[in-house]
C-alpha cells in the first residue's frame, strides 16, 4: 500500500496525492486532512441535485458538498478533514492545484469552524496585519514589498484563524509563494518565479520571507483603498470593523452552504474586539509604492 | 493535404493532423467522411496504440467527433489528468530529497516538456518520471528513491543489485524503480542514450536549461539536446508511437527551420545527426512539420529506414518487450550508426551486457554486496 506525501501549511498537515505547490513539504505523520485523486468528487458532482444552491459552481449531493469549476474540476470536501478531486477531461493541472489551495482548502477550514479571511497577512512587531480589499487592490503586490523590505508574509490570499477562546485570534505560517502579476513580479525582480498554467495571467513568485514556524497573533486589519493623494491611514470604529471583517470572510457564500452562518457572525464580532481595523488609502501608481511602506513602517515603530 | 500518407487508414490520417497544429481543412474534411467504425478506430488510435488523447481531446469538438467518441476520449484524458497530478507530487518530493544530496538531476520528457510544448501537463501522456544523473551520483540518487519506498522493478533486480558497480554504469544507461508514495515508475537515467558512444549530455551544462514549471524551476535538457535525445530515444522504439514523433514536430515547429539547421549542426557534433535527420524526415512526411532546407535538399540515405518506420505506425498493434521487437530496434540503431565506435556500442549493448551484468551479478553474490531490493 502506498501513501501520497505530506505538506504542512496553515496549521495543518495534509496528506495528499497532489503536489500542493504553496505549501511545506513534511514528514509522514498523522494528517489532519486528506487530499485525493479520483472519480469520487465527479461522481458526486452527477449525482447532485441541479440548482442546489444559488451559487454558481456549489452543489450538495448525497456525498457532501461539491464545488465544480468548468473545465477545471470538481472539488468534494467532507467533514473539515477530507478532499476528493475529480479533474474536468483536459482539466490544466496547474489550475486543479489553483482551486484546491484556493477555494476547496477554504471550504475545508470553514468546515472546521475556523474563520479565514481574504487577504495578505504580513508579520510586524505587534503580530499579523492583514491587508484586505477587493481583487486587484494590490494586496499581493503590496505584502511582497514588504517582504523585500524584510517582512515575513504568511500569505498573499488567504488567512485561517487558530483561535481558542479566551486568546487572541493567531495564524500559522502558510504560503511559501505569492501569486502575481507578471508586471508586480518584473518590477520587484524577485528569483524562483513559476508558471501556474498557461491559461492563467499570475505566476507564483517565491516568498522571501515565509514566516516563522510557530503561529502569530492577528492583531490588525488593514482595509486597501486608493486615492490620488498623500497615503493615509485612518481607524475604524467597531461597526465599520465588523462590516469589513464580514465583507473580507473568505467565500462567505460557503457558509450558508454549510450552514454555520450565525456562528460565523459571533466569531467575527469577538473577533473585531480584539484586532485594530484601519482603513489604507493609498495612491496605486507602482513608481509611489515606498511613500506607502513609508507611512506603514512609521505606522508600525510608533506602536 | 493531410500530412500523413495517403494511403493510410483516415482514423490514423485525422489523429496525425491533430498533433502538432490546429487540424487543416483536409483533416476536418478527412474527418466528415468518417463512419462510426472510423471512430471507434479513432478512438484505439489515440488512447491505446499511439497514447495521444490529450492532444487530440483538444480538437475532438472540431472535428465533429460523435458523442460516443468524445465521452471515451475525454474519460481517458481525465485518468491522465489524475496521473500527471499524482507524478507532478511524486517528482516535486523526488526533487526536494536530491537536492538534500546535493544531486541537480536533468528531468527527460515528462511535466517539462508538456509544460513546454504542449502548454498544460496534461496534454501529453506520461507512463511514468525520467531523470537523468552523472554516473557518480547513480549510488546517491538510488538511496534518496530508496528511502523514498521506490524498489527496482522486477525486471531489474540485477541491476538493483549491480548499484555503485562498473558494470552497471557501463552495460546500462537507466533503473527502472517502482512502487514509492504515489506507486508510479521512475527511471534513472545515466547516459541519454541505450548505447555506449552515442550522443549524450550527462553533466553538459551547457546542454540544459532551467525551465520554469508548475512545481518550480526544472532543469531540463535545452531544445537541441532534447531534439537529440528524443531522436534517439524514438529510435530506439522504431517510432512505434506517435506520441514520440509528436515530440519532434512541436519541438521542430518551436525551433523553425534556422533553429533546425543549427540543431543538425550540434547533432553532427555529438554524433547523433542520422538519429535526428531520420526524425525530422518522419515528422515532416506524417506530421507535416518543418524540415530544416540542409534536408530537404538533398536525398534522403534512410527512404528506406523511413519507409519501414512508416510500417511500424501504420501498423495496428505493437509489441513491445518481445525479441521481435527488441531485434528490430537494435537493427534501425545499426542503421543509424554513426562510425565504427556507435557500431559497437549497439553490438555491446545487444550482445555482451547481459553476459557482464551475469557476471557481476554472481560475482556481487559471491561478495555478500548488498542490494536495493
Amino acid at each position: 500500500m502506498t501513501t501520497p506525501a505530506f505538506y504542512r501549511g496553515s496549521g495543518l498537515l495534509f496528506q495528499s496525492d497532489i503536489a500542493l505547490t504553496e505549501y511545506t513539504p513534511a514528514d509522514a505523520s498523522d494528517p489532519d486532512a486528506v487530499i485525493e485523486t479520483g472519480e469520487r468528487a465527479a461522481k458526486a458532482a452527477a449525482d447532485a441535485e441541479p440548482q442546489t444552491w444559488e451559487y454558481d459552481g456549489f452543489q450538495a449531493s448525497p456525498l457532501g458538498p461539491v464545488i465544480i469549476v468548468p473545465d477545471v474540476a470538481a472539488y468534494l470536501v467532507t467533514g473539515g478533514n477530507r478532499i476528493d478531486v475529480s479533474p474536468m477531461p483536459g482539466g490544466d493541472p496547474g489550475m486543479v492545484r489553483l482551486y484546491l489551495i484556493g477555494s476547496a482548502i477554504g471550504m475545508l477550514f470553514h468546515q472546521r469552524g475556523q474563520v479565514i479571511l481574504h487577504g495578505a497577512a504580513v508579520v510586524q512587531s505587534s503580530g499579523i496585519t492583514l491587508f484586505t480589499g477587493p481583487s486587484g487592490a494590490g494586496k499581493s503586490t503590496l505584502a511582497a514589498h514588504l517582504a523585500a523590505r524584510g517582512h515575513a508574509v504568511l500569505g498573499d490570499d488567504t488567512l485561517p484563524l487558530d483561535w481558542e477562546k479566551g486568546h487572541a485570534p493567531r495564524a500559522w505560517p502558510g504560503a511559501r509563494v505569492f501569486k502575481l502579476c507578471q508586471d508586480a513580479a518584473d518590477r520587484l525582480e524577485t528569483a524562483g518565479q513559476t508558471r501556474i498554467a498557461e491559461s492563467y495571467e499570475k505566476i507564483f513568485v517565491e516568498n522571501p520571507c515565509p514566516g516563522p514556524e510557530t503561529p502569530v497573533p492577528l492583531s490588525e486589519i488593514v482595509l486597501l483603498e486608493r486615492t490620488e493623494a498623500t497615503p493615509e491611514l485612518t481607524r475604524m470604529n467597531g461597526l465599520e470593523a465588523v462590516a469589513i471583517i464580514a465583507r473580507n470572510t473568505y467565500r462567505p457564500e460557503y457558509l450558508r452552504l454549510i450552514g454555520t452562518e450565525g456562528r460565523h457572525f459571533e466569531q467575527i464580532a469577538a473577533l473585531s474586539a480584539h484586532v485594530r481595523t484601519y482603513r489604507l488609502a493609498r495612491p496605486w501608481d507602482a513608481a509611489r509604492m515606498d511613500e506607502t511602506l513609508d507611512l506603514l513602517s512609521e505606522h508600525w515603530g510608533a506602536k | 493535404m493531410s500530412a500523413a500518407p495517403e494511403h493510410w487508414p483516415i482514423a490514423l490520417r485525422v489523429v496525425c493532423g491533430c498533433l502538432v497544429t490546429e487540424p487543416s481543412e483536409a483533416t476536418l474534411e478527412l474527418a466528415a467522411s468518417m463512419t462510426p467504425a472510423h471512430w471507434h478506430n479513432f478512438n484505439h488510435l489515440a488512447c491505446v496504440r499511439h497514447r495521444v488523447a490529450q492532444v487530440v481531446a483538444l480538437h475532438v469538438d472540431s472535428l465533429g467527433a460523435p458523442p460516443a467518441t468524445v465521452e471515451e476520449i475525454r474519460r481517458e484524458t481525465r485518468a491522465c489528468t489524475i496521473e500527471t497530478l499524482r507524478q507532478g507530487a511524486a517528482l516535486r518530493e523526488l526533487l526536494a530529497r536530491l537536492a538534500e544530496v546535493d544531486v541537480d538531476p536533468v528531468v527527460l520528457k515528462g511535466l517539462p516538456l508538456a509544460e513546454h510544448l504542449y502548454g498544460s501537463a496534461g496534454n501529453r501522456h506520461a507512463r511514468d518520471i525520467d531523470i537523468l544523473v552523472p554516473p557518480a551520483q547513480i549510488g546517491a540518487a538510488a538511496g534518496v528513491l530508496e528511502a523514498l519506498d521506490y524498489r527496482p522493478a522486477p525486471q531489474y533486480r540485477l541491476r538493483g543489485r549491480l548499484v555503485g558497480t562498473r558494470a552497471l554504469a557501463e552495460e546500462c544507461y537507466d533503473l527502472e524503480f517502482h512502487g514509492g508514495r504515489v506507486s508510479l515508475p521512475i527511471e534513472l537515467h545515466w547516459r541519454t542514450s541505450h548505447y555506449a558512444g552515442w550522443p549524450d549530455f550527462t553533466g553538459d551544462e551547457k546542454l540544459t536549461r532551467v525551465q520554469d514549471t508548475s512545481l518550480g524551476p526544472v532543469r531540463v535538457p535545452n531544445d537541441c539536446a532534447n531534439l537529440v535525445y528524443l531522436a534517439g530515444h524514438g529510435s530506439m522504439h522504431a517510432w512505434a508511437r506517435l506520441k514520440w514523433l509528436a515530440d519532434i514536430g512541436r519541438l521542430a515547429h518551436a525551433r523553425g527551420e534556422d533553429g533546425l539547421e543549427e540543431d543538425l549542426e550540434l547533432s553532427r557534433k555529438l554524433g547523433g545527426e542520422a538519429p535526428l535527420a531520420l526524425a525530422l524526415r518522419l515528422s515532416h512526411q506524417v506530421l507535416g512539420s518543418p524540415l530544416p532546407v540542409s534536408l530537404a535538399t538533398r536525398p534522403s540515405p534512410t527512404t528506406r529506414l523511413e519507409a519501414q518506420m512508416c510500417r511500424v505506425i501504420e501498423a495496428p498493434e505493437i509489441a513491445p518487450g518481445t525479441w521481435r521487437y527488441k531485434l528490430s530496434a537494435n537493427i534501425v540503431s545499426l542503421q543509424l550508426a554513426d562510425g565504427p565506435a556507435q557500431i559497437m556500442g549497439v553490438l555491446r549493448y545487444a550482445l555482451w551486457r547481459r553476459i557482464r551484468l551475469g557476471l557481476a551479478g554472481l560475482v556481487s553474490r559471491f561478495r555478500g554486496r548488498p542490494a536495493l531490493q
